[in-house]
């Protein structure tokens, strides 16, 4: 990799995981206030290069994010016209 | 050995779901758990929440979150019976724990491990934000008055051919040959 393409990749701060840094936080389906973070306004779960959240984390963050969805918690998508 | 494993189940009742009916369809469940040795730990209502979408059009229901312990058996029975009824519209159970002889396990421990955490009731106001509720009926409209007079429909142009007269001719020419 040319050396101003590494420089132009490392601006801004690392994010960090904020189940990794808040050991406190538990991740469940039970607990959609938690889960809407992690989702668009759309209702689509947040990629984690864009949300921080580490491999382990999102594969737990989307599991209950999906179950949640077939309880009616969270909804499955959201058009705007209803 | 029967073996056996810690479930949690959320149902959806209607949202003018019958309280009686509830009543037997649980003490029929946890007739099947007990049956088999299994245990129930935990049943907590939700109350009434508005669904984040409709169901079978149903925008609000009933969550009850039910923690217990039973064989896999069991659970096809519990569903089987969930299907059946009349009052649940959505039904989900979610495994806590392996496998282990219904006799081992520490209830209390696992009493612990189901959590129903009630979900907040922002939430609801977050996700059901476009739903809002029934809103009753618009009465009578009242006379809607006289629509005036609509004026001159104005010229409307030529129609063009319109077509057809070949037909005719063929027609004619048929019933001639008919007649010679």
């Amino acid at each position: 990799m040319k050396p101003e393409m590494r420089r132009r990749r490392s601006f801004g701060r690392r994010k960090v995981c904020p189940f990794c840094a808040d050991k406190s936080l538990y991740i469940d389906y039970k607990t959609p206030s938690m889960l809407k973070r992690f989702i668009t306004e759309r209702g689509r779960i947040v990629p984690r290069r864009i949300s921080g959240v580490c491999a382990q984390h999102q594969r737990a963050l989307q599991v209950s994010v999906k179950r949640a969805r077939m309880v009616a918690l969270m909804p499955y998508s959201t058009t705007g016209i209803d | 050995m029967i073996m056996g494993r810690l479930y949690e189940t959320i149902l959806i009742a209607k949202p003018d779901f019958d309280q009686e009916g509830f009543e037997k369809l649980h003490t029929r469940m946890l007739k099947t758990i007990g049956d088999e040795g299994g245990l129930e730990l935990k049943l907590v209502d939700w109350g009434r929440r508005r669904l984040a979408y409709p169901i079978d059009g149903h925008r609000k229901g009933n969550y009850f979150y039910f923690g217990y312990i039973a064989s896999p058996a069991c659970l096809k029975e519990i569903h089987r019976q969930l299907r059946l009824s009349q009052e649940i519209i959505r039904f989900q159970s979610i495994t806590l724990s392996s496998s282990k002889p219904l006799g081992a396990f520490d209830i209390e421990k696992e009493r612990e491990k189901v959590v129903g955490l009630t979900p907040d009731p922002q939430d609801e106001e977050e996700f059901g934000r476009r739903d809002r509720g029934d809103r009753g009926g618009r009465g009578d409209r009242g006379d809607r008055g006289d629509r005036g007079d609509r004026g001159d429909r104005g010229d409307r142009g030529d129609r063009g051919d319109r077509g057809g007269r070949r037909r005719d001719e063929g027609e004619q020419k048929a019933q001639t040959e008919v007649k010679a």
